[in-house]
């Protein structure tokens, strides 16, 4: 009785030494290596899809067409929370960074708080100098507008093993004005999961 | 002497030609196991004055392959230009052929390296 408790004493003791050797690791890895852990939307979908839209785009040349031009908040039509800002931050930085494009941006909506408080502390607050403030009334309209929409679909098996979710993302550039679309395009992921 | 200048003209636009379509732009991390790179097809050209190049692959195993690429742009000093891609996944069905694109997006690239992996673990960060 003695050995056979003695023995079980000592796997228990193996076992929690087995647990303890499993510490977890932190490592840096690529930004822009695959990320197949999960079937959401990541944040590489994110930037990859914004990152070839924005390319497609400016290789379309039609862009440039347009003076000044905005992207307005990414839309999220999927079940999911995804950080749409990522997506729209990267057309932005994209069409901006790039020396084909000739066109300027402009302050979109999300931004536009920040801009109207600094010209009113400028303006209204009387603490400065006139002649060196940016004065209201001389900001640039955007002559065209970025849209952006992403939408999801998910299909699973009927035993419960595989599912297959596929994400859309639609960009269009309209001209404000005329309310007319100047350029469209889409791109498609999707993604599988199977046990 | 105008007859010179022609065929040396003529001897370097042939050379230019070539280059459009060899595959030395090809760098394949790891094994490129069924898939091979489509004699001839890897060209660029430009379209709206930005680099825009291609190439095709086979597969000629008897499986689906899922293949990842990304593209790097050179000006014409040698030196990167532009951010780092992500990989982007393309799908090669058994004996079929699949065209594989990049896009400049700055006027200054004037080459092209396009990097290949069939190996998914090779171009994944993590896996569990």
């Amino acid at each position: 009785m003695k050995l056979k408790s003695l023995a079980i004493r000592s796997s228990l003791l193996a076992s929690l030494a087995l647990i303890g050797c499993a510490t977890p690791k932190v490592s840096y890895v690529d930004p822009n290596a695959t990320n197949t852990l999960t079937t959401n939307f990541t944040q590489n979908d994110l930037r990859a899809t914004a990152q070839e839209m924005a390319q497609q785009l400016i290789q379309s040349g039609k862009i440039n067409k347009c003076k000044t031009y905005t992207v307005s908040p990414v839309k999220n039509a999927t079940d999911q929370y995804v950080d749409t800002s990522v997506m729209t931050n990267a057309l932005a930085d994209k069409l901006s960074n790039s020396s084909a494009v000739t066109s300027n941006y402009v302050l979109s909506t999300d931004e536009m708080g920040n801009q109207v408080d600094e010209l009113s502390r400028q303006n209204q607050s009387g603490l400065y100098d006139q002649s060196s403030t940016a004065k209201m009334g001389k900001m640039k309209g955007a002559q065209c507008r970025i849209d952006g929409k992403l939408t999801s679909d998910t299909s699973v098996a009927p035993d419960g093993k595989t599912t297959l979710v596929s994400y859309t993302f639609f960009v269009q550039l309209f001209d404000v004005q005329q309310g007319m679309a100047v350029w469209r395009n889409s791109k498609n992921i999707s993604k599988g999961l199977s046990y | 002497m105008k007859k010179m200048l022609l065929t040396v003209a003529t001897t370097f636009a042939v050379i230019g030609c070539a280059n459009n379509s060899t595959n030395s732009r090809v760098s394949n991390i790891g094994s490129m196991g069924d898939v091979e790179i489509v004699k001839g097809t890897v060209k660029s050209q430009r379209l709206n004055n930005l680099l825009v190049s291609q190439a095709v692959l086979k597969n000629t195993g008897n499986s689906t392959v899922n293949g990842y690429y990304r593209c790097k742009f050179l000006d014409a000093n040698g030196m990167y230009v532009g951010s780092e891609q992500i990989w982007q996944l393309v799908t090669i069905y058994q004996n079929a052929e699949q065209v594989v694109k990049c896009g400049a997006t700055d006027p200054e690239a004037t080459d092209f390296r396009l990097e290949f992996s069939v190996d998914q673990t090779n171009v994944t960060a993590l896996t569990y």
